[in-house]
């Protein structure tokens, strides 16, 4: 039950009645079929090995062409039995990353500023009904802490997380925002602030959009209708389904053409939700010319007093969720895909190279002020879930090096306009993994330099940069002696963020 | 307007987007440069509104032409050729500047869809 105080109901009905006349207005035409989704899941149930194979060797082909998989080639993909069919996908979802992005992984980090929350969503430990979670809304002394120990770890990009309430609306976002990009340490800094938070109103993304972020993220949680109408209660903000399902249509409209989708498997069949996932990017192709900039796929986690999360019937198995990240990777080649500290180091380790991951957090806390108290792992009554992966940056990063790839803290993109429909091509041609490896190598030299303990530094200086410099001369033969010379300006002169 | 299935949502008029896209070619052609696109400025973020010439993996030269926009390319310009340039697209920057204001300060009246004379 709802423990809304006066002035948050009143903040909330005053928005929710403005939220039903913009459905009532609203002239985007609905992409989400359920019953045409069952169907087709039915239809394809079975599927001859052939028709599998077909469609990996198409996947592979739109690496470079940056089409989608057909709705047909998901259902087909989502019901494989054959585990040698499997091994097959995860193999395809490698090589298109790799194609697509080069071998580098980029690196985030999570800054839960909120969590108050008018909405009260089954599963969600933030939800207003639960009074076993503490509410709290960052000052702005508080937020400087949580940032300068980010900046300090080697930190350059977040993904800020606000809760749905009138303590963190839009105003509060764009000062957050601007005060994350002031913040300086050393030769630390934050550059790109990607933010994930609740559907806005056009002119509230512009005002967002005013303050350089870099992606809109937006959840949809389960595009499943009845689901979505059990778990977030009719009379709340998050209950209205067209309000949410459209929210990045209305962000594109405010100019926001970096935007990001996420399901949080679990609440309903997975294979439902890689559809309507897929239909998403189709819509938003479709209006705008500019598919999704990131995909993420959280899984349904405990949280404290919410046992939805633990009896849901449709949570999602290991093997059941190395399969979603891979047919995500197939169905978007384009698309980053973002794989987070939720899961498990073993599970993570497999998935980057099983499912063709391009983005993941590192040295994570999600409680809100938990940088600023970083040896407390976890602290339950005050996070929306429960971390799996508590590692250190610098210890991931140690991981991510043994197995070869390229730590990357690249923000050069969208400072260097490379955004939108300007990005998209780079992204759907597979050139991008020009600018990935040039910039990773950069920012990885930056991290090396200036945070790394030793045995970081050594695999990093001796093996990790070497390797890929090589790749460069391989791939990008203009680009790497432009990389040597700022990685030689950057040891000579202590030059930073130098980047193409 | 929603033409067939397609929006077009810009910051820009599909008209200025257009003249922005001639007078880029233009600077390419007069100046010897490989690519030239304009870019609106938001804190970090250059946001891409026109441009042409083929995407290069290297880092474009800027050159601030007003508050919120910013002109990026890749090739050489000496620094007097630069304040030619920039003198050359005061005219542009204005409007440019102006049209941004006003969409900026444009409600959501509409299903927001521009046509090509900048409608919604």
């Amino acid at each position: 039950m709802s423990t809304l105080e006066a002035g948050e109901r009143a903040w909330q009905e005053e928005r929710l009645e403005r939220v039903r006349r913009w459905e009532d207005r609203r002239s985007y035409e609905d992409f989400i079929d359920e019953a045409a989704i069952e169907e087709l899941l039915v239809r394809h149930r079975s599927s001859e090995p052939k028709t599998v194979e077909d469609i990996l060797a198409k996947a592979r082909q739109n690496a470079t062409s940056g089409a989608l998989l057909s709705p047909e080639d998901v259902a087909v993909l989502a019901n494989v039995q054959d585990p040698q069919l499997w091994q097959a996908v995860f193999e395809t979802a490698d090589w298109i990353k790799r194609t697509v992005y080069g071998n580098r992984i980029v690196l985030f980090a999570p800054l839960y500023v909120s969590s108050p929350c008018v909405n009260n969503c089954a599963y969600c430990g933030f939800r207003s009904g639960n009074r076993d979670v503490q509410r709290r809304t960052l000052d702005m002394a508080e937020l400087r802490a949580e940032l300068t120990a980010l900046v300090r770890a080697g930190h350059k990009r977040l993904i800020m997380v606000y809760g749905e309430h009138p303590a963190s609306d839009c105003e509060y976002m764009c000062r957050t925002v601007e005060a994350a990009y002031q913040v300086k340490s050393g030769p630390g800094e934050i550059r790109r602030a990607n933010v994930n938070a609740a559907p806005l109103f056009v002119e509230e993304y512009k005002a967002v959009r005013s303050v350089g972020i870099g992606t809109y993220q937006v959840f949809q949680e389960t595009y499943h209708r009845p689901t979505y109408r059990k778990l977030h209660p009719a009379g709340t903000l998050k209950g209205e389904f067209d309000w949410r399902v459209f929210s990045l249509h209305r962000a594109q409209e405010a100019g926001i053409d970096d935007v990001a989708l996420g399901v949080l498997f679990g609440l309903y069949d997975w294979r439902f939700e890689l559809l309507g996932l897929l239909y998403h990017a189709m819509a938003l192709e479709q209006a705008f010319g500019v598919g999704p900039h990131t995909i993420s796929y959280p899984r349904l986690e405990p949280a404290l007093n919410t046992p939805i999360a633990t009896g849901s019937p449709h949570r999602v198995s290991d093997d059941d969720f190395r399969k979603i990240v891979a047919v995500i990777r197939l169905m978007c080649p384009y698309t980053g895909s973002i794989l987070t500290a939720q899961e498990r180091p073993e599970l993570r380790r497999e998935v980057i190279r099983q499912g063709g991951v391009s983005q993941m957090d590192a040295g994570s806390r999600i409680a809100v002020g938990g940088y600023a108290e970083m040896d407390r792992e976890h602290v339950p009554d005050r996070q929306q879930f429960m971390l799996a992966d508590t590692r250190s940056l610098d210890d991931f990063i140690l991981d991510l090096c043994r197995e070869g790839y390229l730590p990357s803290f690249c923000t050069a993109g969208y400072r260097e306009g490379r955004t939108g429909a300007n990005f998209m091509p780079l992204a759907k041609h597979a050139t991008v993994k020009n600018f990935c490896v040039a910039n990773g190598i950069l920012t990885f030299e930056e991290y090396l330099a200036d945070y790394a303990t030793e045995p970081v530094r050594r695999i990093g200086r001796e093996t990790i940069i070497p390797r890929y410099l090589e790749w460069l001369e391989a791939n990008a033969s203009a680009l790497a002696p432009k990389v040597r010379a700022h990685l030689e300006r950057m040891e000579r002169e202590s030059r930073r963020d130098l980047h193409f | 307007m929603n033409r067939g299935g397609i929006c077009i949502f810009e910051m820009i008029s599909e008209t200025t987007k257009r003249a922005l896209e001639v007078e880029c070619r233009r600077l390419c052609e007069a100046w010897g440069l490989r690519r030239a696109y304009f870019a609106q400025v938001l804190g970090p973020r250059r946001h891409f509104l026109a441009g042409y010439g083929p995407m290069e993996a290297d880092r474009p030269e800027p050159l601030r032409l007003s508050e919120s926009l910013v002109l990026l390319w890749h090739g050489e310009l000496t620094v007097e050729a630069r304040e030619a340039l920039r003198y050359d697209l005061e005219a542009t920057v204005r409007r440019v500047e102006r049209e941004l204001a006003d969409r900026e300060a444009a409600g959501p009246e509409g299903d927001g869809c521009i046509d090509e004379k900048g409608n919604t």
